[in-house]
């Protein structure tokens, strides 16, 4: 070989594949950053027209709606929207929308429609119309989406009333205005009451308890700057009598004074903290588990902190407590959550602890579908106030960013299973074996729930016998940009966080879960609230959307209970993430 | 937008002076049967609008209604009575375990009344970092009679225990020992407290 053939070969040609390699990797990453860019922009432009609606409904202004439709407004058949009442029961009164006189519509149509609505209303409290998803852009300038109206005030009658209406729309843009050429009801509901079946008595009860920040996450050592928004993640909050007098008193985790409430049994509380040998200040308890853990008939508490170590406290029997935390081996830092079960059915409870990720050494990779995380705990209770943990012989260290941990005997094999939701993470069902282990069922029994999980919560919602689940989820109004999030999208990030190559197993691992449905992935993150129908059979199906039981919202807490004793299990969720000084969202 | 694309948004900083999802309205999910449910927050009055946390049930003055208790990031907590006029009836319980964990933790039951079996079991933690109270609450509707119960135990134990006999217990609370088939009233120290609490009032009136 001659050596300019040498040359060639050895070099030119590598020089040349690697340059064409990188040239084609370049102009497809363009193209998936070019698709999600008018994604992007598609939805930006959606939500720009569907907030000028919604000013135009808190204006009680028909001009300033009807001027979001396109002078060609065209619709087949659509009609009035009018109210039909569904049930009336203590004061609430539920509507179902129907559409009335039927008909082809044209821009005038819209108006009348409009203006029957807001006939009926004397004041708007607050409207919001919120861009569910983007379910098609034909071409650039045209778009097919979903979107929630959710509008509250007060009638002509008198009576607050609440709207959700989910529609369809047809969007177009004519010289850079976006405008609705055809629209869809899809199904809309007014609720209406006197507001009388709950009343706040938080002040009233004497509680004065105001919620702290954890102070450690501003320290240097715990990097404030880089993952900062986990300090607004405070707090728990738990019910038991822990004096045996037969009312439900309530303790308030708190990211520096949690405080014990005892309950006066006439509608009052005090502050009973100290008093019951608790200290006045801990610092960074996200959580208080109340059980007997010796079987003495005392409550006992387990104490669950983010910035510090865990803590067990015996209950006397008299209305105190007395630190137990010395060498009981209550696992690490990090935790958020707990909840007590007795896997082994022996007799002895056991805890089960969520826990999060050290912002002091690492952030989340992959964002949504992490396994970083400081790994979930299982502590055998021993007896005396031992714990031990099992969780490697257990086979539940989950390693997503643990929010909400529940346990419930899903089979109905007498064991207690447990289920995890993850905020950073997919979720995860963990069957009890029986013998000690358990097994990961989460994609096998559909509950592999990629939402930011932020609770779960087992009961039979449909008195089947069969425990179901809710999960609650972030369904943030920004569903749209979800969809732009593709798995290439999550490799680019991965790729720009300089973790691409401890990520690639985690790819592999979405990409078998959710097979051809990948490209959606961000879509199913941003879903919103899981409700997981159990069939007996050991398959879950997730009913949230048909069940409506999924609007858009930042979701923490929620659980299940019959609020009207009517032997239906309700659900009550709570949601706000950050109600900044400035009110309009990010 | 970028640094959210960018997984920037875990930093201080992007939040800023903002709301993210702030100012949100609590739920409040009536199961209206048939695999529907309807928010009924506004109109119950249940539809707190703080940044809320953990939330946890109890009956918290113990006239058989489910209260509900918040915890709100950066804000006072969120009691809220339970006040509905026309709730049906209801039986709740306290299982006490011997064999099985003493707090029942685990035990479900299932109770047929007015049509339906329903099953509740006994926790203690689910939600996010919430623990509701461990006793389980039966909602009756507008029955009066239970036909039946069955306590599956943590220890295996199943025990049967005819609705007559958990009849004079509507609308109070009745303790369980497993394997017993006495069953007492569970808020027998709450009366005694009761009691106790008027005669010092009584007391007080007089001085």
């Amino acid at each position: 070989m001659t050596r300019k053939r040498k040359r060639m070969v050895f070099i030119y040609v590598p020089l040349i594949t690697i340059g064409v390699i990188f040239l084609a990797g370049k102009l497809y990453v363009d193209r998936v950053e070019a698709n999600a860019q008018l994604l992007a922009d598609t939805g930006q432009s959606a939500i720009k027209l569907l907030g000028e609606y919604k000013s135009g409904v808190e204006n009680l202004s028909v001009d300033e709606i009807v001027a979001c439709y396109d002078d060609n407004y065209s619709s087949e058949a659509e009609g009035f929207w009018s109210e039909e009442l569904e049930s009336e029961r203590d004061g609430v009164r539920v509507y179902q929308w129907r559409l009335d006189g039927i008909k082809p519509f044209h821009k005038a149509d819209v108006r009348e429609q409009v203006s029957r609505y807001l006939g009926r209303v004397r004041s708007i409290e607050e409207g919001k119309f919120k861009l569910d998803s983007v379910e098609q852009i034909p071409r650039s300038g045209q778009a097919v989406i979903r979107s929630i109206l959710w509008v509250r005030g007060v009638g002509l009658d008198g009576v607050p009333f609440e709207s959700h209406a989910l529609f369809r729309q047809w969007l177009h843009a004519a010289e850079g205005e976006w405008k609705i050429e055809k629209q869809a009801l899809i199904h809309g509901e007014t609720v209406t009451g006197d507001r009388a079946g709950f009343t706040n008595i938080t002040e009233k009860a004497g509680i004065t308890f105001e919620s702290h920040q954890n102070p450690t996450w501003n320290t240097p050592e715990w990097l404030p700057k880089k993952f900062g928004i986990i300090k607004y993640g405070q707090g728990g909050v738990s019910t038991a009598d822990y004096d045996n007098d037969g009312w439900y008193d309530i303790f308030f985790g708190d990211g520096s004074h949690p405080r014990l409430y005892r309950n006066n049994g006439d509608n009052t509380f005090t502050d009973v903290t100290v008093k019951a040998g608790l200290p006045a200040e801990m610092i960074g308890i996200a959580v208080g588990v109340f059980a007997d853990f010796n079987n003495d008939g005392n409550k006992d508490l387990f104490l669950g902190c983010s910035t510090g170590p865990n803590r067990l406290y015996r209950g006397n029997g008299d209305g105190t407590f007395t630190d137990v935390t010395e060498g009981a081996g209550l696992g690490g830092y990090l935790v958020t959550v707990a909840a007590a079960g007795d896997y082994d059915n022996d007799g002895k409870l056991d805890v089960y602890l969520g826990r999060y990720l050290d912002p002091r050494t690492k952030l989340p990779t992959t964002l949504f579908y992490t396994r970083n995380g400081e790994g979930n705990t299982l502590l055998h209770n021993d007896g005396n106030f031992h714990f031990s943990d099992v969780t490697a012989k257990a086979g539940v260290r989950e390693g997503g960013l643990t929010l909400g941990v529940a346990w419930g005997d899903y089979d109905n094999d007498g064991y207690q299973d447990i289920y995890v939701a993850n905020d950073f993470g997919r979720n995860a069902l963990f069957h009890n074996n029986g013998d000690g282990t358990f097994s990961d069922v989460s994609k096998r029994t559909g509950t592999m729930d990629y939402g930011y999980g932020m609770s779960a919560t087992f009961g039979d919602i449909d008195n089947d016998g069969n425990l179901d689940i809710y999960v609650s989820n972030v369904h943030s109004g920004q569903r749209w940009y979800g969809q732009a999030a593709t798995l290439y999208q999550y490799m680019l990030t991965s790729t720009r966080q300089g973790t691409i190559l401890e990520d690639l197993p985690l790819y592999k691992e979405i990409y078998a879960s959710v097979g051809a449905d990948y490209s959606s992935y961000g879509d199913r993150v941003v879903k919103g609230n899981s409700l997981l129908m159990n069939d007996g059979a050991g398959h879950f199906t997730d009913v949230s959307e048909s069940a409506r039981a999924n609007p858009f919202g930042w979701y923490w807490g929620s659980t299940m209970f019959d609020y009207d004793n009517d032997g239906r299990q309700d659900i009550y969720a709570v949601n706000g993430w950050i109600s900044g000084k400035k009110k309009d969202d990010l | 937008m970028d640094q959210y694309k960018r997984g920037l948004f875990f930093s201080d900083e992007f939040v800023g002076e903002n709301s993210w999802n702030g100012y949100e309205r609590k739920c409040l999910f009536a199961n209206a049967g048939g695999g529907q449910f309807l928010d009924v927050a506004r109109p119950a009055g249940a539809d707190s609008i703080k940044d809320g946390r953990g939330v946890a049930i109890a009956d918290y003055n113990g006239d058989g209604k489910l209260d509900l208790v918040i915890n709100n990031n950066n804000s006072t907590p969120t009691v809220y009575l339970n006040n509905l006029r026309r709730a049906g009836k209801c039986i709740e319980m306290k299982l006490v375990g011997t064999r099985s964990n003493r707090d029942a933790i685990g035990a479900r039951v299932r109770l047929s009344a007015g049509g339906k079996t329903m099953t509740r079991q006994v926790e203690a933690g689910s939600g996010y970092a919430s623990e509701a109270m461990l006793p389980i609450h039966f909602g009756l509707g507008g029955s009066a009679k239970i036909d039946s119960a069955e306590i599956i135990w943590p220890s295996g134990l199943t025990q049967r225990i005819e609705g007559s006999r958990l009849d004079p217990f509507v609308d109070r609370m009745a303790r369980i020992e497993e394997g017993s088939q006495q069953i007492t009233e569970a808020r027998a120290a709450r009366m005694a407290g009761r009691v106790a609490a008027s005669m010092r009032q009584a007391h007080r009136g007089r001085t």
